[in-house]
């Protein structure tokens, strides 16, 4: 009888584990690198914002008016951006407005999150009926016009923190629940369901330990995009006078505030406009890196 | 074919009467309504005679009913300020904003859609990072800023073009800019990701494996199933266009429907902000059945089920 | 139909050492390593391995059809005269589809959903300058006919998603005749298709060899394939070529472990009536980036001895027509072949 085979040499390769891809496409994932760093540097700005502003948001001094940032002629570091029509510095605002900015993106973001994921995943599960409600449902929320509803809203319900939230939320449930379901059906057909099915599981604990893990990554990367966006719609609405109210500084409002002294004083446009620029593309970055480096078929 | 276009018209018509209703009630929530139109030291007996003039007194769903009524045969209502006809009004102000829109996704689909299939050939290369980059630029910029950005370059600093008004061609040139770079990055993105799926097909290897042309392979075999998602985005983003323009139009100060909407949303002038909310809504739907039909005119899949 | 190598003209395709390497951000991977075959006129050449051998990526190498990140050499890859991996881009096109064609594995995704099939066919004939609308139209309708499809010219303004599984192989069949290839590159032809319908299929292309004189390259993971279809065989494993022998002598003496481990992996049933205990290779297919220095398949070879790592192993001939690569002799594994055999039958 011939030998055994010769045991596993090197000739063969070890699979590292899912975890370790990840950490591994990570370490070199430029993008999501620099939106990390962004995004936690306004985070940072929001938490932290009483410690690191140089001046009180709401002091005016109308002696000090439209002061030149630091690099015109006649600028001072006393105030490295500026101040404002009314004398307030401007980097104080502008790093109060993250605050503003954060939460609102944020708190958008993680209401529609909630809510759309829930009747997406419930309507991909279940199918039939509730699934039809439900896709009627997104089917009439994207037939309405979201900024004007938004303003419509914040007319009637006012421009307090608490409410912007919750009426941006509504706007962006839609796409959660477009991406849960469909992410949900995808799964569903998968064999692993149909066992647990099988051994007599209940819905609720199915949806909990066997969909929600698989579909996560892709509902943090839709709700990473709609943060941005819903940064973005914030930001508009401020300026348009319908978000949040002055003298709370959101960066829109200080855009529509610079707006009158635009044509000699550019920079009291630009420098808000640019932060929420770059908060926005650090979001989206970041959005994009956490599903370049969990996706799964990204990985050959 | 015709069962299935029959289907998404009913569809469409549930969607039509759901939002009516939703708009109809929103604005109904903002609180007594004949109180804020006779004033604050309104006594109750004239708060009555408003409520009898307008038929605010009537239960909800009758006035909806009334409402729904007068809209199927043209008549919207007038406004509470100007006492004119809703539907003039909004007539009157629609050319500038349908005019916008389609100039604004025309700009955006001759940018996007060639760059969209550059960006796919040459992957990875200086082409595919630039569009990639111009793409997150459209997406993140904030549209308010870029708009007032354009003004003060183009107009202050240059002084190639007006700042603001609609009287000229040139005066729509900022607009149109400012709105097409608001689609601009999803049609790109589509058109790329299409021609990627496109290429990588087996029947594309097997258009190069019948030894035919670069030009038959690209265009011939993959644009055509690459460009069919792109058809139903278009006429979405038509449809976003139409309602975003609010913005625009309050930066370039230009007398469209976002104005007016933005307006009377200030003055809480109900009839004509319904009126647009419906009429918005309205159009969405019947785009997004045009570029239903569009689809199943290109797919031979859908035509011959 | 067997050709007799002695009398046969020049072959049509002679491949010396061909070597390709894929660029991965993990490395280069070395899809086949030093592969050398030939292909006569007329007949049916068979490559046999398991999914990754690198069977398939040979014949895209041929026609130029490598993915970007693979590049290929050999020191010799000569197609009807034509040095195939230094001609230019327009001179592949000119020959694809031409002189040889292929054949690929699901003909629902090879077959574009939005044009028709008579679009389709006619288009790489009037490509190659064979002629215009009219007579592709009418070579079109006489292949349809030929592979046994009715009515058709209406047939030609089907479009794909609107014919059965079988009868768009057959399309494809006839869009690889349309320009009267001298080589037809199949791979994995029938892999996509039900059982019945594989049968007709590969009597299909045998009959149209046979009638238009084609050399067929088939590409398979199915012993069963090559039994009924093929004249000549070759073995291939991570990327090497291991065996090559007249399909007969493949069968009946099978040199190569790994061919003796593919013949007797196939399930079969006792005389007895009762299924006879399922055969398998231990063990894991090497790691293609690495480039291994002697034989690949030692470490799940039950007959691997020192030798076998200590230097490049060749193929070398143990008849004129049938050689392997191995270091032990005809003999000893004859030997080994003839005990696996009464083994299975005493068992």
């Amino acid at each position: 009888m011939p030998n055994a085979p010769a045991p596993l040499d090197n000739m063969d390769v070890a699979m590292p584990t899912p975890w370790q891809q990840t950490w591994d496409m990570a370490k070199y994932h430029l993008g999501l690198q620099i939106g990390l760093v962004i995004v936690l540097s306004a985070a940072l700005c929001a938490l932290f914002a009483p410690f690191l502003a140089p001046a009180d948001p709401f002091a005016q001094d109308l002696g000090a008016r439209l002061a030149p940032p630091i690099w015109e002629a006649g600028g001072s570091w006393e105030h490295i951006f500026g101040t404002d029509g009314f004398g307030r510095d401007v980097l104080s605002r502008l790093i109060y407005g993250a605050q503003v900015t954060m939460i609102v993106g944020f708190g958008a973001a993680v209401f529609s999150g909630l809510v759309g994921s829930t009747l997406g995943i419930v309507g991909g599960y279940l199918g039939g009926r509730v699934d039809a409600l439900i896709i009627f449902l997104i089917n009439v929320k994207l037939a309405m016009p979201g900024v004007l509803i938004a303003l419509s809203l914040v007319s009637i319900f006012g421009g307090s923190l608490l409410s912007i939230t919750i009426i941006l939320a509504l706007l962006f449930w839609d796409r959660f629940a477009v991406v849960a379901r469909t992410a949900t059906q995808q799964v569903r057909t998968r064999e692993f369901i149909a066992a647990a099915e099988c051994s007599g599981a209940s819905k609720v604990w199915i949806i909990f330990r066997e969909i929600l893990p698989n579909i996560a990554n892709q509902i943090i990367v839709i709700g990473s995009l709609e943060m941005a966006i819903a940064i973005l719609i914030e930001a508009a609405l401020s300026f348009l006078g319908l978000g949040i109210q002055p003298p709370t500084p959101s960066w829109g409002i200080l855009v529509s505030e610079g707006r009158d002294f635009m044509f000699f004083k550019p920079h009291l446009i630009v420098i808000p406009g640019l932060a929420i620029f770059i908060l926005v593309i650090g979001i989206n970055l970041l959005g994009d890196g956490i599903r370049d480096v969990t996706e799964p078929q990204g990985r050959n | 074919m015709w069962s299935y276009f029959l289907k998404r018209l009913g569809i469409a018509v549930l969607v039509i009467i759901a939002v009516s209703i939703i708009s109809f009630v929103l604005l109904r929530l903002s609180g007594d309504l004949a109180r804020d139109l006779a004033g604050e030291d309104a006594t109750p007996a004239q708060v009555e005679q408003i409520e009898k003039l307008y038929g605010l007194d009537k239960p909800l769903y009758v006035q909806y009913f009334d409402w729904a009524f007068k809209a199927l045969k043209g008549d919207l209502g007038r406004s509470l300020y100007s006492n004119e006809p809703v539907f003039n009004l909004i007539l009157s102000r629609l050319g500038v904003t349908a005019l916008l829109a389609v100039l604004g996704l025309g700009v955006a689909v001759v940018v996007a859609v060639p760059l969209g299939v550059f960006a796919a050939v040459y992957r990875n290369s200086w082409i595919d990072r630039c569009s990639l980059g111009l793409a997150v630029f459209g997406s993140a910029i904030p549209n308010f800023w870029f708009a007032l950005i354009l003004i003060y370059f183009f107009s202050v600093k240059l002084r190639w073009l007006p700042i603001t008004g609609s009287e000229s061609w040139a005066h729509f040139v900022l607009p149109t800019i400012t709105l097409s770079t608001m689609v601009m990055p999803q049609i790109m993105r589509l058109t790329r990701g299409g021609m990627i799926e496109a290429l990588d097909s087996e029947y594309v290897k097997m258009a190069w494996a019948k030894g035919l042309g670069p030009g038959v392979v690209f265009f011939k075999h993959a644009l055509r199933n690459a460009v069919l998602p792109v058809v139903a985005l278009a006429a979405v983003s038509l449809g976003f266009l139409l309602g975003g323009s609010v913005i625009v139009e309050a930066v370039f100060s230009l007398n469209g429907i976002g104005s007016l909407a933005y307006e009377s949303i200030r003055r809480a002038d109900f009839p004509i902000v319904q009126s647009i909310l419906f009429m918005l809504s309205f159009s969405y739907v019947l785009l997004t059945l045009l570029a239903d039909l569009i689809n199943a005119r290109l797919d031979p899949r859908i035509r011959l089920h | 139909m067997p050709v007799n190598q002695e009398t046969a003209a020049e072959p049509i395709l002679s491949v010396r050492n061909l070597k390709v390497a894929i660029r991965t951000p993990v490395g280069s991977l070395h899809a086949t390593d030093g592969i050398s075959y030939d292909v006569y006129p007329g007949e049916t050449f068979a490559v046999v391995g398991e999914s990754g051998c690198g069977k398939s990526i040979s014949s895209l190498a041929l026609m130029g059809l490598l993915p970007r990140a693979a590049a290929a050499t050999a020191d010799l890859c000569t197609f009807d005269g034509h040095p195939m991996l230094s001609l230019s881009r327009r001179e592949l096109s000119q020959i694809r589809g031409d002189k040889i064609s292929m054949i690929f594995q699901d003909p629902m995704t090879s077959l574009n959903p939005v044009y028709t099939i008579g679009n389709q066919l006619t288009e790489v004939y009037i490509r190659h300058g064979k002629g215009g609308r009219k007579e592709a139209t009418e070579r079109a309708v006489f292949l349809l006919e030929r592979v046994g499809i009715k009515n058709a010219a209406q047939r030609l303004k089907s479009y794909p998603h609107q014919l059965s599984g079988g009868l768009r192989q057959r399309v494809v069949i006839a869009m690889a005749m349309m320009c009267e290839p001298k080589l037809i590159i199949a791979d994995e032809p029938t892999t996509a298709l039900d059982v019945t319908v594989q049968t007709r299929t590969l009597a299909l292309l045998a009959e149209l060899q046979r009638d238009f004189g084609l050399a067929i390259i088939l590409i398979t993971h199915d012993l069963g394939v090559v039994a009924s279809m093929a004249d000549r065989v070759a073995v291939m494993y991570a990327g090497r070529i291991v065996e090559t022998a007249p399909t007969r002598e493949l069968f009946a003496a099978p040199l190569h472990p790994y061919t003796q481990g593919l013949i007797q992996c196939i399930p079969n049933f006792e005389q007895s009536g009762e299924p006879s205990h399922l055969h398998t290779i231990p063990g894991m297919v090497p790691s293609l980036f690495k480039r291994h220095h002697g034989c690949t398949f030692h470490n799940r070879c039950a007959f691997a001895t020192p030798e076998c790592t200590a230097a490049p192993v060749e193929l070398r001939d143990a008849t004129e027509t049938h050689r392997y690569a191995c270091v032990h002799t005809e003999q000893e594994l004859l030997g080994y072949w003839r005990d696996a055999e009464t083994q299975e039958v005493v068992r």
